[in-house]
C-alpha cells in the first residue's frame, strides 16, 4: 500500500476520532455524516472513473436501490435493520451484474448516456406511484394474455409502496448488538467507521495485481486485451463493488434520515457525485474523500449568499476545474513534488 | 385501444417536442465534433433563447410595434445575445490560456461589480469605484504571472466546466427573468387543423419548417463553404487540419457560436407551445444528448432524426401506457439501441473510437 498511504489512513483515523470533540455543534456533525455517506458512493466512483477509466453516470441509482430496500423492508415489513442492508447488497450487486454486461462494453459518451438512462430509469420508478408500476406489469400481464383479475390480484399487496413523489418515512434507527446508533455523535462515528473501512479496502484493492490490471485498462484497453487480459469481467467487477459502496451509503442514508423520497436520487445527485470526484482528483481514491467534503460543506457555508448560491457555488465550480485539471488532491500532490502519473 | 386519430394525436404532440431535442441535439453534435465534449449548458441556450425572446416582443409591442414587425426583430436579438453568450463561455472557460485575457477581467470586473451592487447593496458610485480598483489591482498582480488554465484538458474536465457554466447561466437567468414560466403569443393563428380526426396547430408547422430550414442551412455550411469544411477537417482531426493551416481555435469558437445560435433559434419558436421557464435548461440538455448519442455522435443528421424518434415515442408511450413512464420507456428503447448497436443508429465505429474521455 506504500507507507504515504499507511500514514495517511493513520492520520485520517485520527481526525475521525478527534473530530466530534471539536465540532461540538449537530448541525455540523449533521454535515459531516452527510459527507461520509456521499463519500462512501464516491469511492466507488473513483475506482471506477478514477481507476478503471469508466464513467457511470448513474451511481444515484444504486444509491437509491440500497435506500429503499433499506427503507422498505424496515419501515413496512419490520425487518432488522441488517436484513435491509444486505438485502440491499445482493439486489444492488444483481442489478449492476445484469446492466454491466452490455454497458461496460460501451465506451466513452455512449457508457456515460446508458449509465445515465439506468440511473434515471430506477429514479422514475421510484418516482412513479408503484401503483403506476403495477398498472403498467398489469398492462403486460394483460397485453400477455393473462386474466386481469389473476394479474390483479398478484399485484395487489405491491400497490404504494415507495410512497411516489412525497416518499415515505418513519423508518427505524440501525442497532448494532443492543447499541442503538441514535445521536449524531454515535451516528459520526458509525458513519466515518464505515468510510475508513471502505477506504482501507479500496486502498488494498488497488495496490494489488486487481488495481494495476484496472489502470492498465485505463491507460489503453486495446493493450490490456493484446497482453491477455480478459478486460470485462475486470470492468464488471468494479462496476458492481461501486454499487456495492452505492448500497451501503443508500442504507445508511435511509436509516439515518429516517425518510426517503425520490428527489435525493435524481440525475443531478449522479451527476454530483461525478464532480465531486473530479474535484477532489480522480487520480487517487483520497480525491473522492476530499471532493465530497468540499462540494458538500461549501453549499453549506454559501448559505449566507441567500438566493445567490447558485451562482457563487457555479463559479467556484468552475475555478476549480479551471485552474486544478488534477482536482485539489493533485494540486497538494503536485506541491510535494509529486508527478501525475504517480497515483495515490 | 387507441384509434388512429389518438395516434396520429400523440405523434404530433411527440414532433413538437421532438424539434427541440432535435435542435439540441444538432447543437451538442457541432461542439461533439470540433472538441469531443459533450456541453451541458446546450439546454441554457435554448432557454435564453426563448426567455429573451419572449422580453424582447414583449418590450417592443409596450412601445407600440406591431407584432409582425415585433416577432423577426426579437428573433434576430434573441439569438444574437445567445450566440454572444456561447462564445463568451467559450473564450473565457474553455480556450487555453498561459496569460489573463480581457475577457477574463472582464468577468472579473463583472462578478465584482455584481457582489458589490447585488448582495452587498452598495450605491452605484462606490460600486463603480470598487470594480475598476479591484480589477485595476487584479491586473497589476496578475499581469506577468503565467497561469496555464485549462492547459492539457481532459474531455471529464472539459465537461465539468460546461456543468459549472449552466449552472451559472441558470442562476443568473432566475435572477433576470424570475422563476415562473413566460407566455409568449403565436406567431401565427392559433386556429388548428384538423387531420384525419387529429388537430395541429399552425405554430406547430412552423416549428417543423423552421428546423428543417436550419438543417438545410448548416447542412449548406458544410457542404459548400471553405469555413465550413474546415469545421470538418478540424472534427476529423484536429492535428493534421492544424498542419494544413486551419485555426483550430476559431473553429471551436465558431462552433460554440454555432451551436447557441442553434439552440436559441429553437428555444424562441417552441416558447409560444411549451412556454419557457429558467431551469427547462438541464432536462433538454439530457434528452439532446440521447437524441445525440441515439443518432450516433458526430452525426448532425442522425442527431435530427433521433431527436424526432424520441420525442414521438415520448408522446406515444405517455398516451398509449403511462404518463409517469414516459421517460423510462424512451430510455429503454435507446439503451436497447445502443446494446444492438454500441454506436447508435447512423454513428461509425471509427467515429466513436477517435473520441474517448
Amino acid at each position: 500500500m506504500g507507507r504515504a498511504n499507511v500514514t495517511a489512513l493513520i492520520v485520517f483515523g485520527i481526525i475521525i476520532l478527534v473530530l466530534p470533540f471539536v465540532l461540538t455543534s449537530p448541525y455540523y456533525l449533521r454535515v459531516m455524516n452527510f459527507a461520509g455517506i456521499f463519500s462512501l458512493v464516491c469511492i466507488g466512483l473513483s475506482l471506477l472513473l478514477g481507476y478503471a477509466g469508466q464513467i457511470s453516470i448513474g451511481q444515484a441509482g444504486f444509491f437509491a436501490i440500497g435506500a429503499y430496500s433499506s427503507g422498505i423492508l424496515c419501515a413496512a415489513f419490520g425487518q432488522s435493520a441488517w436484513v435491509g442492508l444486505v438485502v440491499g447488497l445482493v439486489v444492488n450487486s444483481l442489478v449492476a451484474f445484469l446492466v454491466g454486461i452490455p454497458t461496460l462494453k460501451l465506451r466513452g459518451h455512449y457508457l456515460a448516456m446508458a449509465t445515465l438512462g439506468i440511473g434515471e430509469i430506477i429514479h422514475i420508478v421510484a418516482l412513479a406511484d408503484t401503483e403506476e408500476l403495477t398498472r403498467l406489469i398489469a398492462w403486460i400481464g394483460e397485453n400477455a394474455g393473462y386474466a386481469p383479475e389473476a394479474v390483479s390480484r398478484v399485484l395487489q399487496p405491491y400497490k404504494a409502496l415507495t410512497g411516489g413523489p412525497s416518499g415515505f418515512g418513519e423508518i427505524p434507527t440501525i442497532n448494532i448488538g443492543s447499541w442503538v446508533v441514535s445521536t449524531p455523535v454515535e451516528w459520526f462515528y458509525f458513519i466515518w467507521f464505515v468510510v475508513f473501512i471502505a477506504m482501507l479496502l479500496s486502498l488494498n484493492l488497488i495496490h494489488s495485481r486487481i488495481g494495476r490490471a484496472l489502470r492498465a485498462i485505463h491507460g489503453d484497453e486495446e493493450a490490456a486485451r493484446a497482453m491477455g487480459m480478459n478486460t470485462l469481467p475486470l470492468k464488471l467487477g468494479i462496476f458492481v463493488i461501486s454499487a456495492c459502496l452505492a448500497s451501503i451509503a443508500g442504507s445508511l442514508y435511509a436509516h439515518y434520515v429516517t425518510f426517503i423520497s425520490p428527489v435525493t436520487f435524481s440525475i443531478n445527485e449522479s451527476i454530483l457525485f461525478v464532480v465531486m470526484v473530479a474535484v477532489g482528483g480522480m487520480m487517487s481514491v483520497w480525491g473522492a474523500l476530499v471532493g465530497t467534503l468540499i462540494m458538500t460543506i461549501l453549499p453549506e457555508t454559501l448559505r449566507v449568499f441567500q438566493d445567490y448560491d447558485i451562482l457563487i457555488y457555479g463559479l467556484i465550480l468552475l475555478l476549480i476545474m479551471m485552474f486544478m485539471p488534477d482536482g485539489v488532491v493533485g494540486l497538494v500532490q503536485s506541491f510535494f513534488g509529486r508527478g501525475r502519473e504517480k497515483t495515490g | 385501444m387507441a384509434s388512429i386519430s389518438d395516434i396520429l394525436q400523440y405523434v404530433f404532440s411527440g414532433i413538437t417536442i421532438g424539434a427541440i431535442y432535435a435542435m439540441v441535439g444538432l447543437g451538442f453534435t457541432m461542439v461533439y465534433n470540433s472538441t469531443s465534449i459533450i456541453n451541458f449548458a446546450q439546454g441554457e441556450f435554448v432557454m435564453l433563447g426563448g426567455l429573451l425572446g419572449v422580453t424582447c416582443v414583449g418590450a417592443l409591442k409596450n412601445m407600440g410595434m406591431p407584432a409582425h414587425l415585433a416577432i423577426p426583430v426579437a428573433f434576430v436579438f434573441a439569438v444574437g445575445a445567445t450566440t454572444l453568450a456561447g462564445m463568451l463561455m467559450e473564450k473565457v472557460a474553455i480556450e487555453p490560456t498561459s496569460r489573463l485575457t480581457v475577457f477574463h477581467y472582464g468577468g472579473i470586473a463583472a462578478v465584482v461589480a455584481w457582489l458589490s451592487r447585488v448582495v452587498l447593496g452598495l450605491s452605484i458610485p462606490v460600486c463603480v469605484s470598487a470594480t475598476v480598483v479591484i480589477t485595476a489591482v487584479l491586473y497589476l498582480l496578475l499581469r506577468r504571472k503565467t497561469i496555464h488554465a485549462m492547459k492539457n484538458p481532459t474531455v471529464l474536465q472539459l465537461i465539468i466546466i460546461t456543468i459549472a457554466l449552466s449552472i451559472m447561466v441558470r442562476g443568473i437567468a432566475m435572477f433576470t427573468f424570475g422563476k415562473d414560466p413566460y407566455f409568449m403569443d403565436h406567431f401565427v393563428p392559433e386556429k388548428a387543423i384538423n387531420v384525419l380526426g387529429a388537430t395541429v396547430l399552425p405554430q406547430t408547422l412552423l416549428v417543423v419548417a423552421v428546423i428543417i430550414l436550419v438543417v438545410i442551412l448548416v447542412g449548406l455550411f458544410f457542404g459548400l463553404t471553405l469555413t465550413g469544411k474546415a469545421m470538418q477537417a478540424c472534427a476529423f482531426n484536429r492535428e493534421i487540419a492544424k498542419l494544413m493551416g486551419i485555426n483550430d481555435r476559431w473553429m471551436i469558437l465558431l462552433s460554440f457560436a454555432m451551436s447557441a445560435a442553434v439552440g436559441a433559434v429553437a428555444g424562441y419558436v417552441v416558447t409560444p407551445i411549451t412556454l419557457m421557464e429558467y431551469d427547462r435548461g438541464p432536462m433538454l440538455a439530457l434528452k439532446g444528448f440521447g437524441a445525440a448519442v441515439l443518432g450516433g455522435l458526430g452525426n448532425g443528421y442522425g442527431a435530427v432524426a433521433a431527436g424526432f424518434i424520441l420525442g414521438v415515442l415520448e408522446a406515444l408511450g405517455a398516451g398509449l401506457i403511462s404518463s409517469a413512464y414516459k421517460d423510462a420507456i424512451s430510455l429503454i428503447i435507446l439503451l436497447a439501441v445502443l446494446f444492438y448497436k454500441p454506436t447508435g443508429l447512423f454513428g461509425s465505429a471509427e467515429a466513436a473510437k477517435f473520441k474517448e474521455f
